[in-house]
């Protein structure tokens, strides 16, 4: 009833999502505590005040930064419970597939809000 | 009178495992303290129990065991620490042989895989090869490992990817070999480590350094080559 | 039946997988040969694992030191009886194999200049009874474990074939008395397997579980001397058993030497550091047998420590804590969790536990068994080899030296590989097995088989472990050797009426402990039977009614035959080393 050691996985990879995982993570907590500040300084109560804030270059590409770790984020996190969980490969890649399409729509999603 | 409700499974004449109750009178312990005490004296009362031991303090590794739910050696568990009836079972995740014994052989195979010995191709010089007092240090809390199976099988990534993930033990000893400043294998050692399943399932659950019996980290081990990897990288 | 059984062939079949069977594989595996080892547990769990404070090499890393003072040390503190050869041997080639085992990954403790540290030992001595020597290489206090580790990496390195949890129940010998192969079962399945092999090599340790109150696993039950007793071999000098002067109280745990050898000492309830009028000079680093003696006779004169008087204290919270913490933490760690007592704190109560059987199979330095066959005392059985605790080389004699039984097993586990080597290039074929000798060994199989009411293993096993501390002990006298041989002999006899209970065939523990029953008793009854033989006082072997060595009459090692119910044999000590010069008899003073 041995259990064979299986190979090494053909990707020989995992560091670089790991790292990925990390930074983006503290992206996020950066940008959140950021945010937090700003509006407890000057809180944005209507629709102009937040126009004025979402018309900023430097706000734009900083929320737009943050959209893309949260997914990435997200993509990485759900790939590692896949791989932990989901053991026939079928499924798993289905899986995959239908997260992969939900997170990219969503990027692309987003950067056309923000930048029109 | 202490209470015990121990795993029994036996292959021969059992088609599924069931617990069995036990009681032991304090007094035939004759002062002696630890679980393993106890489960001897019980099986003198019933022959057919079954359960590895072998050194009774804590250095041979044999006698790793489920207990009250989490993962020790019975021979360096004190009685007084357990809550009772004392439940017994067998390590968590492993094919049960019979009773408290599981096939250790996916366990084993981990270890292996990870290439456990010093690799230097450097000439052999006539006398030791030097190592400084300090780089010795860094050898501590590594060395140390017996085998025993508590921390691998304690681990949720090991139970959901066997056989995929290295699992703590084998990589707290992978860890020993890569800081032996004797060792000069190391970016092959890395090369092996550095995929998506054999370290990478590690998610700090940190159940390997709470049952360790001999009180060591294998998830620091994980996270220091985790920062080899990385430092390798940059 | 026997048709069935399944077999296997190798080259050379080692039995037991601590320090001296790995040694020996790992040496015949890099020389290619079809090599198996069969264990009964996995390897890491064998008992040189609990191997604490060190192995002896005359490296001089710290003091001044050679081999030749450390022969004089071991054929001093074996009392005179060791194999002089065998001993030069061991002490020329101790140095290499030391760095050899560095070059193998052992992490020993470093000095400040990146060497081995050394830590002086019991029996130590520069310039033949001189100075203290420090001349124990360690790692920390877990030597055997970082030994057992390093050569089993380097038998999977090497892809040396474990037979992992098998157990080995006879020799199969042929008519002619050559060793073909061996019985072993398959503690997973049950189920009997023959091994063939062109040369056996028992490497199955000690026995010391006889005793009740033993530093030993629960695995050490001489299972390879009583497979050798049953062949029709000798085992020799059986009456030496090593009490360790600080187990537990009560317990057995072993604390290791290096605690005195790190500068602790024993204290009597008065508080006295009374190794000062046993030992003036070597004080607490004396010979094992010395120190255990001392401690017995201050217990027997009442001044012995607790409510019953029946321990003395190790005193080490003298020493600086951090000594403590860095260098015996294996020690610190048993002491609290079997004591509750933190040595940095306050002292461990000990008393002397047997330990170490200086007896054994009777071998030559090259390993090969050698036994009285025709006309010579010492003819090498061909094809079969023991090494280690469960051979007799001699080089401990009467008493071993702390730090020579690590020493032992790597010298003679290579020696003995190296002799295979030559052996198997003449001796290319296996002989066809005996059908008798594996007949008789599944009799021996199927003796636990017998179903119904009997007396238990457990029950027996008890017996004999209280008998053998009662009568056979630290200090022995004819008449209570006398009744114990007569214990043993009662014991032996309801051996016959034990019965299983659980006759199951899957990973049953019960029948390997009733054949290791059966072991213990073989060899409890050589250590009786020897040791009643003996009248005179050598090392380990203290008889009151006798009390000085007698090198006239007893300069002889002892040789014991389980045919008969006991039969005895004596054969010369080797006095004449390799190369030097004898160190004959004198006087031993520490």
């Amino acid at each position: 009833m041995a259990v064979g050691m299986s190979e090494r996985g053909s990707l020989h990879s995992g560091l670089g999502e790991w790292v990925v995982q990390r930074l983006t993570a503290v992206y996020m907590l950066f940008f959140i505590v950021i945010a937090l500040i700003r509006l407890s300084i000057s809180p944005v109560s209507t629709h102009a005040d937040w126009l004025l804030l979402s018309s900023g270059l430097l706000f734009q590409i900083a929320l737009l930064l943050f959209i893309f770790s949260l997914l990435a984020h997200a993509w990485l996190g759900l790939k590692s419970v896949f791989l932990d969980y989901i053991h026939p490969w079928r499924l798993r890649f289905l899986l995959l597939m239908v997260v992969a399409l939900f997170v990219f729509a969503t990027g692309v999603w987003a950067l056309l809000i923000v930048i029109t | 009178m202490i209470r015990f409700s121990i795993y029994r499974f036996n292959p021969d004449k059992d088609s599924k495992p069931y617990m069995q109750d036990y009681q032991l009178d304090e007094s035939r312990l004759e002062g002696r303290k630890m679980l393993l005490d106890a489960i001897l004296l019980l099986k003198e009362q019933d022959e057919s129990l079954s359960f590895r031991r072998s050194c009774r303090e804590g250095v041979c590794g044999s006698d790793a065991m489920n207990i009250n739910g989490s993962n020790g050696l019975a021979c360096i568990t004190p009685l007084s620490s357990l809550k009772q009836p004392i439940n017994l079972n067998p390590l968590p995740g492993m094919p049960v042989i019979r009773d408290l014994i599981v096939d250790m052989e996916s366990f084993y195979r981990q270890y292996r895989t990870i290439k456990p010995w010093l690799m230097n191709d450097e000439p052999e010089p006539e006398i030791e090869r030097l190592q400084s007092d300090e780089e010795r240090k860094k050898l501590d809390g590594l060395y140390e490992c017996i085998l025993c199976g508590c921390c691998s099988t304690a681990c949720p990534s090991f139970w959901w990817n066997p056989g995929k993930y290295l699992g703590p033990a084998a990589l707290l000893q992978s860890y020993r070999f890569l800081v032996d400043s004797r060792d000069k294998a190391t970016n092959e050692r890395l090369d092996e480590l550095e995929d998506p399943f054999r370290l990478f399932r590690c998610h700090s659950i940190m159940n390997c350094v709470e049952v360790c019996p001999r009180d060591l980290n294998p998830a620091l081990a994980i996270h220091n080559i985790r920062k080899m990897l990385l430092k390798r990288a940059t | 039946m026997k048709n069935n059984i399944e077999r296997r062939r190798f080259d050379c079949l080692v039995i037991g997988a601590g320090g001296a069977g790995l040694r020996a594989a790992l040496q015949l595996v890099q020389a290619d040969l079809h090599v198996a080892v069969v264990s009964k547990v996995f390897p890491t769990r064998s008992h040189t694992v609990a191997a604490q404070g060190g192995m002896n090499a005359a490296l001089g890393n710290l003091t001044p030191d050679n081999w030749h003072w450390h022969m004089y040390d071991t054929v001093k503190g074996g009392d005179f009886l060791g194999d002089q050869d065998a001993i030069e041997y061991m002490c020329r080639a101790a140095s290499r194999l030391v760095i050899e085992l560095e070059h193998f990954g052992v992490p020993f403790t470093r000095l400040e200049n990146g060497r081995i540290y050394q830590r002086p030992f019991g029996g130590q001595s520069q310039n033949y009874g001189g100075e203290q020597a420090a001349r124990t290489c360690a790692a920390a206090d877990r030597t055997g474990h970082a030994i057992l580790q390093s050569l089993y990496q380097q038998n999977l390195r090497s892809r040396t074939h474990f037979f992992d949890e098998y157990f080995a129940t006879d020799l199969l010998v042929s008519e002619e008395g050559v060793t073909q192969g061996v019985m072993v079962i398959d503690i997973e399945s049950g189920q009997p397997l023959i091994i063939e092999a062109k040369t056996i090599l028992l490497a199955t340790g000690g026995s010391a579980r006889i005793f009740r109150t033993s530093t030993n696993a629960m695995i050490n039950t001489g299972d390879g001397m009583a497979m050798a007793l049953r062949a029709g071999l000798p085992i020799q000098d059986m009456e030496f058993v090593q009490f360790h002067p600080t187990g537990i109280a009560g317990l057995g745990m072993l604390i290791s030497e290096a605690t005195r050898g790190e500068g602790g000492y024993l204290i009597n309830k008065d508080g006295e550091r009374f190794m000062e009028r046993y030992a003036p000079h070597a004080l607490d680093l004396a010979s094992r047998d010395v120190v255990s003696r001392a401690i017995a006779t201050e217990i027997r004169e009442g001044r012995g420590c607790g409510e019953n008087a029946d321990y003395v204290l190790l005193q080490l919270h003298h020493l600086d804590p951090d000594i403590v913490k860095s260098r015996l933490p294996g020690i610190r760690g048993m002491s609290i969790r079997f004591t509750g007592i933190d040595p940095v704190d306050a002292p461990i109560p000990v008393f002397p536990t047997a330990h170490y059987t200086m007896g054994g199979i009777p071998t030559n330095r090259k390993g090969q068994v050698v036994v009285p066959l025709h006309h010579a005392p010492e003819e090498p059985q061909q094809g079969l080899y023991a090494i280690g605790e469960c051979a007799c080389v001699s080089v401990h004699g009467a008493n071993r030296l702390g730090g020579n039984s690590l020493l032992d097993i790597v010298v003679f586990g290579r020696a003995a590989g190296n002799h295979i080597i030559d052996f198997l290039a003449d001796n290319r074929f296996h002989t066809p097995l005996s059908e008798a000798s594996i007949e008789q060994a599944m009799d021996h199989i199927q003796r636990w088989d017998k179903k119904g009411e009997g007396e238990s293993v457990a029950d027996i096993t008890k017996q004999m472990r209280v008998m053998m501390e009662q009568y056979c002990g630290v200090f022995r006298t004819q008449d209570v050797l006398d009744e114990g041989v007569e214990k043993g002999r009662e014991l032996l006899a309801r051996l016959a009426d034990v019965r299983l209970g659980d006759q199951s065939k899957v990973f049953n523990t019960a029948r390997i402990e009733a054949f290791e029953l059966e072991n213990q008793l073989e060899v409890a009854m050589a250590t009786l039977l020897s040791a009643a033989a003996r009248t005179e006082s050598r090392g380990a072997h203290s008889r009151l009614d006798f009390p000085d060595r007698d090198d006239r009459e007893w300069m002889k090692h002892t040789l014991y035959y389980n045919r008969d119910g006991g039969v005895l044999d004596y054969k010369p000590v080797r006095t004449q080393p390799l190369t030097v010069d004898s160190f004959p008899p004198v006087e031993r003073v520490y």
